[in-house]
């Protein structure tokens, strides 16, 4: 256990992250911490929540444990387990008992991909109970008064297996994310990826037209991050076309006919 | 005698009837059919042999013909196109019928339609979706793409040439292709057609005092109106479609730059094409003369004060109304010049302008919409519960949007509505609606809002339950209405946009009845629902495991007695708890065509209760659709309940409501229900079809074309990872079925009275 207070240490984020607010986020995102409630971030893939979250860390000067979801992450590995070593047993700290600990963000990304039981331990922490009981050690443990859960999601899968449950969506405070808007987008990509302002312009229309291209053939549009992606390639001087060929074209699509329709929105673009 | 001629007359049996003529024994010998590949090398005679059997496998006198002409279409025998061409004539044929399709063989290379197929340039078809798509990812409303003669647009269609010949690269071809999609594009979003008289009132008073001219009554849109101010209505559109073209062309190199820059290399190559016009008058010569300079002729004849006013156009306009003030200066200059005018040649990129057309679709566009809107609103009324009296009004929107660029503002929509005084956040599908409504009127007028009497009841009727009758067929563009293509095993390949099948819900019933059905099966359904649970997800308790959730204990005290002994202790010390989660999304197809009426109707439905009773215990998704069909144009898929539908009494009523309509047309559904499940995440994914007999249906999809477009549908199906099984209770015979779903994936159940045991039961042995 004295391990894992000094590890924490690690989890602080010393340089401010670039982010640049779309709405009311960050005074909702500070309030709703200082209420002590646990917040939900609703959004597409690549739209910017996982940065939201880190930046927000820094802002409040607060350690960040992010923990990305999957389809076999238990309940054990969030809260922590017995392992052996020469001979003794040791409890280890899970992310989740760690960040309850110390008074960190702890941040559970894509949350509905982890297993069913996980939601379950993480309920008596998003209401105003905030303990976590921990079975194996047979103790409940109180969130520091600076602990703060934040889950996502995204809810564009519109799968009925990963759904939220509505028990456990109805402890969250939710915050809304999309695609910045037409102006901002061009601001965050000429700043991440260090194009010029209307090479970024090109790149988010670009982006623009792919997503007006979801539930028309594609899934989801080029995200942010895609263009970021895309920008990064074009600084470093491979040609603006070529680039969105790479990261964008091919990213979004195996489709033959697609992919030829996406080189025409470039070509016209560029 | 060649080693087809036999062949060749066996195909043809006596007396033989053409258009022209019935032969009798012997005729077919004399005209020598059967020699006219004789002085074919062996491969092209194959190769023509074959496209005989293909066409006479449809029509046997398309292949007679095709003996006949087959002189005609020598090039292309050499070329190896023949496999083309005849995809050619059967698509006409299935299109257009048999005398098209027999005059496009006799012609030959001398058709005009040949041209579409083997002409110079390039052809829409060649373009594929790529176009389409392309379009659609230049704004948020989905826009489809027509073949036509003409290019022009109607708002919700962009119809072009279906080839385009004026340039030999085909490169350059294509990119004309695209620069005139995006026009007709640019015309729907810059709001072309949307031009408003009473916006531009001042401009249009001024324009009647200058000419003082008759307008003619029967014009529709404002745009024609507009026209219809000038002496010469002609001559106003010409010049409109010119300014219109740059006011396009200022939104391109904005918004396109790259497809701008690409159109500006494309000019001189239009410039170059375009033919001179002769004896024209002079008024004609310069309005030719300023569509040059456009094109970037630098010594064009044109009058400086032209070319300097369409310039600063260019810098300058951004909405119609700007264009209309244009036209109206424009032609002042023009109208003064010598006539007639005749007109001239547009640009061949810009397309046609018609008001009239583009009027009388956004006027069904706009019904259209209504109809919807009443029909969401209906929804969520009825959804809220029944009420004494409602009263329905829209929150005032900070602010309306009427012209401009079509793209943004949504957040002025209103998003929530009050229903007697309660603000209603407005669901989805009526927010797009509402959305269509603001973008059309800039408001939603009062009288979409009066409540009737059957909506603010219980019960509302759907408007797709209308009767059936054989006349009634679907639309393309309808609502709910899927357009999906056949197999046609006689050419080996697919007829495009052949089937139009209908989802539709089938009205609920009463709940009841169910109820009833159930208790008469209680000692089934019991005992049904008991082996279901012993389904329901087993939990393993896997041991000796590298990591896990709990200690195995065994295991741990082995490993320290193992260390104790000095023995290499064992690293496998965990348990974890495996949850073979049943991960299944199964669809039933059932089969409502008019012979399971009665008997093996009910049969059906009871069958249908009990399977939802039983898959109700063990939580897999599922889902039922009923189908049947009228002829390809007309397929019917009734959903009773959807994947993500709850087992409850609407379905239950539903249940008791399925009834026997039509035929059989099984590619239809399979396809559609393939497209459904392949979206859906699951491990396993099933689709069973209860059917009562082959495929059939009114327009020839029976004997073996309807068996083989099932069987290729469902060939589809395993290709997505889907596993298809049939329950058949066809007496007859089965040997059909095998062919179509493969050995091992069907049953036959002879007495129709066990399937409500049985299905049940198959869909038990299936998942386990």
């Amino acid at each position: 256990m004295h391990i894992t207070e000094k590890d924490i240490e690690e989890y602080f984020i010393r340089q401010e992250p670039f982010y640049l607010p779309t709405g009311d986020e960050i005074n909702v995102f500070t309030r709703s911490w200082e209420n002590r409630l646990p917040v939900l971030l609703k959004g597409p893939t690549g739209c910017g929540k996982t940065r939201f979250v880190e930046y927000m860390a820094w802002r409040l000067a607060r350690p960040l444990v992010t923990v990305a979801c999957h389809d076999d992450l238990t309940a054990a590995d969030l809260v922590g387990r017995y392992q052996i070593k020469g001979g003794d047993t040791l409890w280890v700290d899970g992310p989740l008992t760690r960040a309850v600990r110390s008074g960190a963000f702890c941040y559970l990304d894509e949350i509905v991909e982890a297993r069913k039981d996980t939601t379950v331990v993480i309920h008596p922490l998003s209401d105003d109970r905030r303990i976590l009981p921990v079975e194996k050690l047979g103790k409940i443990i109180e969130a520091a008064p600076e602990f703060m859960l934040i889950i996502s999601y995204n809810p564009g899968y519109q799968s009925v297996m990963k759904d939220l449950k509505p028990s456990t969506r109805q402890r969250f405070v939710s915050l809304e994310f999309s695609y910045p808007e037409e102006e901002l987008e061009k601001k965050i990509v000429s700043k991440e990826a260090g194009v010029p302002n209307d090479t970024a312009a090109a790149f988010v229309k670009v982006g623009r037209m792919t997503r007006n291209l979801k539930e028309k053939g594609l899934v989801e549009g080029a995200s942010t991050r895609l263009l970021i992606h895309a920008g990064k390639l074009a600084a470093s001087g491979i040609s603006p076309a070529e680039a969105c060929r790479y990261a964008i074209t091919g990213t979004l699509s195996d489709d033959k006919e697609m992919e030829a329709a996406i080189s025409e929105m470039v070509d016209a673009v560029f | 005698m060649s080693a087809h001629s036999l062949e060749i007359l066996s195909l043809f049996p006596v007396p033989f009837y053409t258009d022209r003529k019935i032969y009798f024994e012997g005729d077919l010998e004399e005209e020598g059919i059967d020699k006219v590949l004789d002085d074919f090398g062996a491969e092209s005679a194959d190769s023509v042999m074959t496209a005989v059997t293909t066409l006479h496998a449809v029509k046997p006198e398309l292949a007679f013909h095709l003996l006949h002409s087959v002189d005609r279409i020598e090039p292309l025998i050499e070329a190896g196109q023949l496999e083309l061409w005849t995809k050619a004539v059967l698509d006409l044929y299935d299109s257009q019928g048999l005398m098209q399709a027999r005059d496009f063989i006799r012609f030959g290379k001398d058709h005009p339609l040949f041209n579409r197929y083997w002409g110079k340039g390039i052809s829409l078809r060649e373009l594929g979706s790529v176009l389409e798509t392309y379009l659609n990812s230049l704004g948020k409303e989905h826009l489809s793409i027509k073949e036509s003669n003409s290019h022009y647009t109607d708002t919700s269609f962009i119809y072009l040439p279906e080839r385009l010949t004026i340039f030999s690269a085909s490169d350059k071809a294509r990119l004309l292709y695209k620069v005139m999609a995006t026009c007709s594009y640019a015309q729907i979003a810059l709001g072309t057609y949307r031009l408003d008289l009473a916006g531009i009132a001042a401009l249009a008073d001024e324009i009647r005092q200058r000419y003082s001219c008759r307008e003619e009554g029967e014009v529709l849109s404002d745009l024609g109106r507009f026209f219809g101010l000038f002496p010469n209505p002609d001559l106003a559109a010409d010049i409109f479609g010119l300014a219109e073209t740059v006011r396009i062309e200022a939104w391109m190199i904005r918004y396109l730059p790259g497809l701008y820059r690409r159109l500006a290399g494309l000019k001189g190559d239009i410039l170059a094409d375009r033919p001179d016009i002769l004896n024209a008058s002079e008024i004609s010569t310069t309005i030719d003369q300023a569509v040059r300079w456009w094109l970037g002729l630098k010594e064009a004849k044109c009058p400086r004060v032209i070319t300097d006013m369409l310039k600063s156009f260019f810098e300058n306009g951004s909405r119609v109304e700007d264009t209309a003030r244009l036209t109206s200066d424009l032609y002042r200059f023009f109208s003064v010049l010598e006539g007639p005018y005749m007109s001239v040649a547009a640009l061949p990129y810009s397309g046609e302008l018609r008001p009239e057309v583009a009027e009388r679709e956004r006027l069904r566009r706009r019904e259209s919409t209504r109809v919807e809107f009443r029909k969401e609103l209906e929804r969520l009324i009825c959804d809220l519960g029944p009420e004494e009296e409602v009263r329905i009004s829209v929150p005032p929107s900070r602010k309306s949007s009427r012209s401009g660029l079509r793209s943004q503002p949504r957040q002025e929509i209103p998003d929530e509505i009050n229903i007697n005084g309660r603000a209603i956040p407005v669901p989805e599908a009526l927010g797009k609606v509402i959305e269509e409504i603001f973008e059309d009127l800039g408001s939603i007028p009062s009288s979409y809002l009066v409540v009737t009497d059957e909506m603010s009841g219980h019960h509302f009727s759907h408007l797709c339950d209308v009767s059936l009758g054989p006349a009634n067929l679907l639309s393309e563009n309808g609502k709910g209405v899927h357009v999906l293509d056949e197999w046609d095993y006689r050419r080996n390949g697919y007829r495009k946009r052949w089937a139009l099948l209908r989802e539709t819900e089938i009205s609920s019933g009463e709940a009841e009845g169910a109820d009833e059905i159930l208790s008469n099966y209680a000692s089934l359904v019991r005992r049904i629902r008991r082996q279901f649970e012993l389904m329901r997800q087993e939990q393993v308790l896997l041991r000796k495991q590298k990591d896990g959730d709990e200690i195995d204990l065994d295991e741990a005290v082995a490993s320290i007695a193992d260390l104790k002994a000095g023995v290499h202790p064992s690293d496998q010390l965990f348990m974890r708890l495996k949850r073979d989660r049943r991960d299944i999304a199964a669809v039933f197809l059932i089969d409502l065509s008019g012979s399971t009426n009665g008997w093996i109707n009910s049969m059906e439905r009871d069958m249908l209760l009990i399977l939802c009773e039983a898959l109700s215990v063990l939580k897999d998704r599922f889902a039922i659709y009923g189908f049947s069909g009228n002829t390809r144009l007309r397929c019917e898929l009734y959903r009773i309940k959807a994947l993500g539908d709850n087992y409850d009494k609407s379905v239950k009523g539903r249940i008791m409501n399925i009834k026997a309509y039509e035929y059989t047309r099984l590619g239809p559904p399979i396809r559609y229900l393939t497209s459904l499940l392949s979206n859906t995440e699951a491990r396993t994914k099933l689709l069973i079809t209860l059917s009562d007999g082959k495929p059939d249906d009114y327009d020839g999809y029976r004997g073996t074309y309807g068996v083989e477009d099932t069987r290729q549908a469902l060939i589809e199906a395993k290709r997505k990872g889907i596993h298809p099984f049939c329950i058949t209770i066809d007496k007859a015979e089965h040997s059909y079925i095998k062919h179509m779903y493969g050995e091992v994936n069907y049953l036959f159940i002879d007495d129709i009275s066990l399937l409500p045991l049985k299905v049940p039961e198959i869909y038990r042995k299936l998942t386990s």
